[in-house]
């Protein structure tokens, strides 16, 4: 007998806890995407727009933005919440930050969402070119719901290549690191679609440059080891003068990086690529079938893969920013006082940066 | 013919078999530590702070070796027995009393940081008396049961607890040794916090010093396993997290293990942190009836001839009181804290007075046995 009372009692308990707050999905507005800008006024420098799905009496589904600005990221959220009827909760959201909002930083309202249990670490973020506004509120006729198609795309992206896969977890670890910066993909909404424009670097928590969708394969190469990935390139043919097109596939790479810190002045970091992949598509006149031309062939990736590493180092030199983490490896050959002396930004920009790459051809497909 | 475990084979005082003692011991050291445990390294031990937890699980163990040298001396007598014989009992009642008034804190803190951290989480508006009200009932079950049948019930909920820790290989992918860096303890450092700090995550087998009338002989090796079990528990988490996190990001994130978790994805799981803090309130019952039930036994014996039943309403009670006072997260870490202080004088004072006494008694000894000659 006293067992079932106990028993009761127990699971009364338990019920009582669903008590306290109830979420009635009809009333929420579940947000699927936040865009921050920087807005007109100076009082209130941050504009917000929230995107969630709405269900119509006549069970047609569609989406509804609402825009405010505010002194903060919260206080944006209030106003928002006097526009709707509807109780707005957090989802499993993408995060936009207009272009000029990341170059100011973004550290202030990235770090208001690790207050929030609400706002999960694999929330998606990204760079918008243009206002974060403007791209939710684009109606794309084959698009129903820009929200949802931008967190697929970007699950996808990180799929294909590593560098593109952001999320709130990966920026602030890049961020809070010393040795390293942190990257976001840069979506564009001009033209009919939304568009993939390439990978924004950052320093610190500012924007400062775009890398091209070419380059970004390459910061992916470099970055780290890949084990399924694809390689599309272009290259230019001294005897025809013309540019040949390359689809590499099923690419697994190995990434080694050599940090040499004797001399103090002259401080160097070898990336060392070893590449393997098969031929997809090839448009030039070379019989790759043949061995001999196959190695001449391999010799021509090399040099294009070299040349164009080199490149984006110095490009990336220049910005100051330093997406694959260079600075962890000097960090790590560093004794802990020297790493904290060193004024890195100014030794970073002065680096002297080698590639050395390595490709083996698997196979070249299935015809000649 | 079965053959029956306890004392004359009677069923009531049943002995503690040392296995499911040392998931016992396992489950009652502190759990809720767990979850700021690599901010804490990182914070007072500095860089590559992880390794910290080998050195203090060193210190654990004197610690428990103490106790396992007080069994054997004392040949099975509990230490109320042993204490007893030397100092008269008036003179132990305020020390008995400030011991039973520390545990009974430290149950109730721990209890009332884990609602307080759960409604911060998942249910904000929840009222945290009817959490305190489901805690207090479900202890005062397991200790009507008493330490057998709690020992039995905390090997199911370890049961249920355990298979989180899984969760952790899937955050293999996000890892990288270049995180660790190549510096050891550097950083703004305070071993000696530190190590007060990470000592309370071990805490709680300090209880076992009651067990003595209870236990199986040779019992004593489950201390240590027991131990090393919540270290491996420790060190594979902490490790993890270090290189999974950067370094200045776990001294920003309060609670890094959570997010660990909330990072985890399954297929049929995402965001686990919720599961896995749910689950988590079955280790901290675990911590609040195992402090409780030592506090019951001091009073037992303090006052041999009132019923335990008693006992278990006023711990209860003023444990429910307790829990009820502190109303925000800081005031109860600032209980906490200054508890668990408590907590580590009484895991290092009461063994090393107990032995104390125990080689007064053997000198004691040898010299009547001389004098007998």
């Amino acid at each position: 007998m006293q067992n079932k009372i106990t028993v009761l009692i127990a699971i009364c308990c338990l019920f009582l806890t669903g008590c306290g707050a109830s979420n009635i999905i009809e009333d929420l507005a579940i947000l699927e995407s936040v865009a921050y800008d920087m807005s007109e006024s100076e009082e209130n420098p941050i504009k917000t727009t929230v995107l969630f799905p709405t269900v119509s009496k006549q069970g047609k589904a569609g989406t509804q933005t609402l825009t405010a600005n505010g002194k903060s990221s919260h206080e944006t959220f209030i106003k928002i919440q006097n526009l709707t009827n509807l109780k707005i909760v957090g989802g499993q959201t993408t995060i936009l930050f207009g272009e000029e909002l990341s170059k100011k930083g973004l550290i202030d309202i990235v770090e208001t969402f690790t207050r929030d249990p609400e706002v999960g670490t694999r929330v998606k973020f990204a760079i918008v070119e243009g206002k974060g506004e403007e791209l939710l509120k684009k109606k794309i006729h084959s698009i129903p719901d820009n929200a949802e198609y931008l967190y697929t795309f970007i699950e996808k992206l990180g799929k294909q290549n590593k560098v593109f896969n952001t999320d709130k977890y990966r920026f602030l670890r890049d961020y809070y690191d010393d040795g390293i910066d942190p990257v976001l993909p840069v979506f564009s909404y001009k033209g009919e679609n939304i568009e993939l424009k390439g990978l924004g670097a950052f320093k610190g928590d500012q924007y400062f440059t775009r890398l091209t969708l070419s380059e970004s394969q390459i910061l992916n190469l470099l970055s780290g080891d890949i084990k399924n990935g694809n390689l599309m390139i272009s290259i230019h043919d001294k005897e025809s003068g013309k540019n040949e097109q390359l689809l590499l596939s099923s690419i697994k790479s190995i990434n080694d990086k050599k940090v040499k810190t004797r001399k103090k002045n002259n401080m160097t970091v070898e990336v060392i690529l070893d590449l393997k992949g098969s031929v997809l598509e090839y448009t030039g006149t070379m019989n790759l079938s043949e061995e001999r031309q196959q190695r001449q062939f391999e010799k021509q990736v090399e040099n294009y893969l070299i040349s164009n590493s080199k490149k984006l180092l110095t490009k990336l030199q220049k910005y100051h920013t330093d997406p694959i983490g260079i600075g962890k490896l000097v960090r790590n050959s560093l004794t802990y006082e020297t790493w904290n002396k060193m004024k890195w930004d100014k030794v970073y920009s002065n680096l002297n940066l080698k590639v050395k790459v390595k490709v083996n051809l698997i196979n070249t497909g299935k015809s000649k | 013919m079965v053959k029956k475990r306890g004392i004359n084979g009677d069923y009531m005082k049943e002995r503690l078999h040392p296995l499911p003692l040392s998931i016992l011991i396992y489950m009652i050291q502190n759990g809720l530590v767990l979850y700021s445990l690599p901010r804490l390294v990182a914070e007072y031990f500095g860089t590559n702070g992880w390794l910290s937890i080998i050195f203090i699980f060193v210190l654990v163990n004197i610690n428990i070796t103490m106790i396992a040298v007080i069994y054997k001396l004392g040949k099975g007598r509990s230490i109320f027995e042993i204490i007893e014989a030397t100092v008269p009992k008036w003179v132990m009642v305020p020390f008995y009393l400030f011991i039973i008034g520390v545990w009974i804190g430290m149950a109730s803190m721990n209890m009332k940081a884990y609602i307080f951290i759960y409604k911060m989480m998942f249910f904000p508006t929840l009222p945290a008396s009817l959490f305190i009200i489901f805690f207090i009932f479900l202890s005062f079950q397991l200790l009507r049961g008493g330490i057998y049948k709690m020992a039995k019930a905390i090997v199911v909920l370890c049961a249920i607890l355990q298979p989180m820790i899984f969760l952790l290989f899937y955050l293999i992918p996000e890892f990288e040794f270049a995180r660790y860096t190549t510096f050891f303890f550097k950083g703004e450092t305070d071993f000696f916090k530190g190590t007060l700090h990470v000592y309370t995550a071990f805490l709680g087998f300090e209880v076992s010093i009651l067990f003595f009338p209870m236990v199986e002989k040779k019992w004593t090796k489950a201390l240590f396993i027991g131990n090393f079990l919540s270290t491996v528990v420790y060190f594979l988490v902490t490790f993890i997290c270090f290189g999974f996190f950067s370094f200045d990001q776990i001294l920003k994130d309060i609670f890094p293990v959570m997010t660990l978790f909330e990072y985890t994805e399954v297929a049929f799981l995402t965001r686990a942190e919720n599961l896995c803090f749910s689950v988590l309130a079955f280790k901290i019952l675990s911590i609040i009836a195992i402090y409780y039930w030592g506090a019951q036994q001091i009073f037992e014996n303090m006052f041999k001839s009132i019923k335990p039943n008693f006992w278990i309403f006023i711990i209860l009670a003023s444990g429910f009181i307790l829990a009820l006072i502190p109303d925000s997260l800081v005031s109860v870490e600032e209980w906490l804290k200054w508890l668990s202080y408590c907590g580590i004088g009484i895991a290092w004072a009461l063994p090393i007075f107990v032995l104390c006494i125990l080689f007064i008694q053997i000198l004691k000894n040898h010299k009547e046995t001389d004098n007998a000659k």
